[in-house]
């Protein structure tokens, strides 16, 4: 089977972000283990939401081992991606696809890229859960729609919510650690070691 | 047998009768669980989005309270599983990572910690020999299995079940007098994932699903995850709208179905919490 040429579907002006940039963003596919990939394509073959995707996994690994990581990073297919790991243990040569997808959405996250409202809901959640050490539901809901301006998608799931309040399945009481402080300074020390070794 | 019981939050909110069914099965076969006192919320693959050293130390520090109760961890919700067993591995063939998680710690963590979920502790503490003649046996009731994703991949270190075709629930369901029915979404994901932030997608796979466990025969099916339990039952209704198909079907706690088949009360095992009711398949028990 012929190879695909990427640049059909891929910007070129992509071709030319800053040699800096590129040099900083070679770092992380490097880290990612996509160069044993010979793009047969089981990855985008398995994947339950390729049809959504503009590039689908195979062509990212491809850009990645093009050096095209910004655009990759760019991409709303790295947050389309569900975890299934579908692609991971059918990958004839052992990449482990589902985990550079996780790695690929912490670089997006931390250059400022992540446009998608999965990164406003995974930052939402971390917020939540780091406050009081459990997760509370109505808290997570209030501010990944509020972070979203979408008032109008919180108001469609009201007939749902109350449905499942009567269920007993929402609680309007948080479930709170007897040290909420606990995970808050956890994650302060874990931020101060990092500066300390200036990790991004 | 003896468990440290790391419930996580969804088992003390929106998926209560997992937690009152695990335990009372737990009861019932003499499994002892102790609570995690003080536990934490793992992470789960969002904190993993945001920072891997945070999703790392969430897991650690809810695994550094069972090492020190001395007791292996029963984690019913495949979310918590996947993510306390792979930063357990990770901690443990890592000793850079160890060291760096450790020093962010109050309670660091010593010792392996073995990470296990109630199915495949059913499965190999207690045994099929043992369920084989339940006082209530399952059968006239058609179960579709279903795995959802990260109970069974990653694939651990040893492997509890094939990655693609797993068995486990199928034999349990098999053995408790049901009827297994085969169909080829068994481990495909619900959605559950990307449920609230892309609602579209994840409803698609949700709708999908359910499409080929009722065209299979299904009349209920039997889960493993809070997660993916919410998907498939509180959002069934919007399934239905979105792909135009009609489901109505009960989505159980493997949990559930061993408790009425163990002959437990129902109202131990809530069943009236479940949003799609199974009260008339109940009946053809």
């Amino acid at each position: 089977m012929a190879l695909q040429s990427p640049t059909s579907t891929i910007d070129r002006a992509a071709l030319s972000v800053p040699p800096s940039l590129t040099g900083e963003l070679a770092t992380i596919a490097a880290g990612l283990d996509v160069a044993r990939c010979f793009q047969c394509g089981v990855c985008s073959g398995s994947c339950p939401t390729v049809t959504r995707m503009q590039y689908g996994p195979r062509r990212i690994i491809h850009m990645l081992q093009l050096g095209l990581t910004e655009p990759v990073l760019r991409s709303q297919d790295i947050w389309l991606c569900v975890s299934c790991y579908s692609c991971s243990v059918r990958c004839p040569q052992g990449v482990a696809i589902a985990d550079a997808m996780a790695a690929l959405r912490r670089a997006s996250l931390a250059r400022g890229f992540a446009k998608d409202s999965e990164a406003a809901f995974s930052r939402a959640f971390v917020q939540v859960v780091l406050r009081g050490g459990r997760l509370f539901e109505p808290e997570l809901l209030f501010r990944f729609y509020s972070s979203q301006a979408a008032v109008a998608s919180l108001l469609k799931q009201a007939g749902l919510g109350l449905r499942l309040l009567a269920k007993g399945k929402i609680s309007l009481r948080p479930d709170r650690l007897a040290d909420p402080q606990g995970l808050h300074d956890l994650a302060a020390r874990l931020r101060k070691a990092a500066e300390a070794r200036n990790e991004t | 047998m003896r468990y440290a019981y790391y419930p996580g939050c969804s088992l003390h909110a929106s998926a209560r009768e997992y937690d009152l069914s695990w335990r009372a099965v737990c009861e019932k076969l003499g499994i002892e669980l102790t609570e995690l006192p003080d536990w934490s919320c793992c992470g789960t693959a969002h904190a993993d989005n945001v920072d891997y050293s945070l999703s790392v130390a969430m897991a650690a520090r809810n695994l550094a309270i069972a090492a020190q109760m001395g007791l292996p961890i029963a984690a019913p919700c495949s979310g918590c599983y996947k993510t306390l067993w792979r930063s357990e591995a990770a901690l443990r063939t890592d000793p850079a990572l160890r060291q760096k998680i450790n020093a962010t710690l109050s309670r660091p963590l010593e010792g392996p910690v073995a990470v296990r979920h109630p199915l495949y502790i059913i499965l190999e503490d207690i045994g099929l020999e043992a369920l084989s003649a339940p006082p209530r046996p399952l059968r006239g009731l058609s179960i579709a299995p279903y795995y959802g994703c990260v109970l069974t991949r990653p694939v651990a270190e040893p492997p509890v079940d094939d990655p693609e075709d797993p068995q486990g629930l199928d034999r349990l369901l098999h053995t408790l007098g049901a009827e297994v029915v085969p169909y080829p979404a068994k481990s495909k994901c619900c959605g559950g994932a990307v449920l609230l932030s892309h609602p579209d997608v994840a409803l698609d796979l949700t709708a999908r699903l359910l499409t080929a466990a009722k065209r299979a025969g299904a009349q209920c099916l039997a889960v493993a995850c809070p997660m993916c339990q919410m998907a498939l039952d509180a959002y069934q209704q919007q399934a239905e709208r979105q792909s135009g198909e009609h489901f109505d079907l009960p989505i159980l706690y493997f949990t559930q179905l061993l408790g009425v088949a163990l002959g437990l009360d129902e109202r131990r095992l809530g069943l009236e919490r479940l949003v799609t009711s199974p009260a008339r398949i109940m009946a053809k028990i």
